[in-house]
């Protein structure tokens, strides 16, 4: 049975402006970027080779970021022209390859991983308050699970469970003590 | 057989023959390649614009990775017939890259035929075709 495989790769467009996270942009103007940036690295061969397969599955601007398809054989052609691009749609944006997968629910998987992560990092670049709380709200929201399942712990032990969002804060905060 | 002192003549005559075949691959290929121009005496063409063409032959069908690959003009004699080296490990694509261009940046026709290829620059020394055609007139 002939099945394709595809690949998928998880980039973050990086803005160099950091005024804002970027205007709009919609899918097709990644996918005319990255078909140009193919053209012109690897020539007629590269484009025709993944032009049934390219696709871009995903793109939120908020998180920037695009999750892009091609086929497995020729993603080394891919992955390799995603470098080269320096804009989209008119804007100035690079791309930073975060994660090739196999499937999209692997790609999720990866990225719900990588902004619980990130939001730890976040809270000490936060200078206002409001941000501050925000992204506080959006940490204990991801952790929610962890939260359940240590309370019993917190309950018993009188104090802050070992791995509830706010000792994870902790951990050089000294911010906590303002907030 | 024996000459007049009474030695064997098939003695003296044994000469040492090896075959030698090599079983791995080579890592050039060695083409005899024409370039003709529409319009134009081939001959006209220098190295470097022979070289400017072949690159942007590979240029249009495997873009700038394709470009980049270590292609070399070995010889170029005055008919527009060279001797060009590439890496074996893409020839099969670099060689239709070449074959598939078929105009130049000016806005000629132009074609690049292969003549001899072969993973040895000695092979290229000679071609059975013209001893064939040398012994037919």
């Amino acid at each position: 049975m002939v099945r394709f495989k595809n690949r998928y790769a998880i980039c973050e467009l990086v803005f160099p402006q950091t005024a804002e996270s970027g205007p709009q942009m919609e899918t097709y103007q990644v996918y005319q970027a990255v078909k140009q940036s193919l053209l012109e690295s690897h020539g007629d061969y590269g484009l025709a080779a993944l032009q049934s397969s390219l696709s871009v599955k995903y793109l939120n601007i908020k998180t920037n970021i695009a999750i892009i398809r091609g086929e497995r054989r020729h993603f080394d052609m891919v992955t390799s022209s995603l470098i080269f691009i320096t804009e989209v749609g008119g804007l100035d944006v690079a791309f930073r390859t975060l994660h090739v997968g196999g499937s999209i629910r692997s790609c999720q998987k990866f990225l719900i991983d990588y902004h619980r992560k990130n939001l730890a990092k976040l809270f000490p670049e936060c200078e206002t308050l409001e941000g501050k709380s925000e992204v506080m709200k959006s940490i204990m929201a991801a952790c929610d699970s962890l939260v359940q399942a240590h309370k019993q712990q917190a309950r018993q032990a009188g104090g802050i469970a070992p791995y509830s969002a706010l000792s994870m804060l902790q951990q050089g905060e000294e911010e906590m003590d303002d907030v | 057989m024996k000459d007049s002192n009474g030695d064997d003549l098939m003695e003296g005559n044994q000469t040492c023959q090896a075959n030698f075949v090599s079983q791995k691959v080579q890592p050039y290929v060695y083409l005899k390649i024409s370039l003709t121009i529409e319009g134009e005496a081939s001959g006209k063409l220098d190295g470097n614009q022979y070289k400017f063409l072949i690159l942007q032959a590979l240029k249009e069908t495997l873009g700038q990775v394709g470009a980049a690959t270590p292609v070399d003009v070995l010889k170029l004699f005055s008919d527009g017939i060279s001797l060009v080296r590439i890496p074996s490990r893409n020839s099969d694509k670099l060689w239709a890259a070449l074959t598939l261009y078929g105009t130049t940046p000016s806005g000629k026709r132009c074609a690049f035929r292969v003549i001899q290829s072969s993973p040895f620059l000695m092979g290229l020394a000679s071609n059975s075709r013209d001893h064939w055609e040398a012994s037919s007139s």
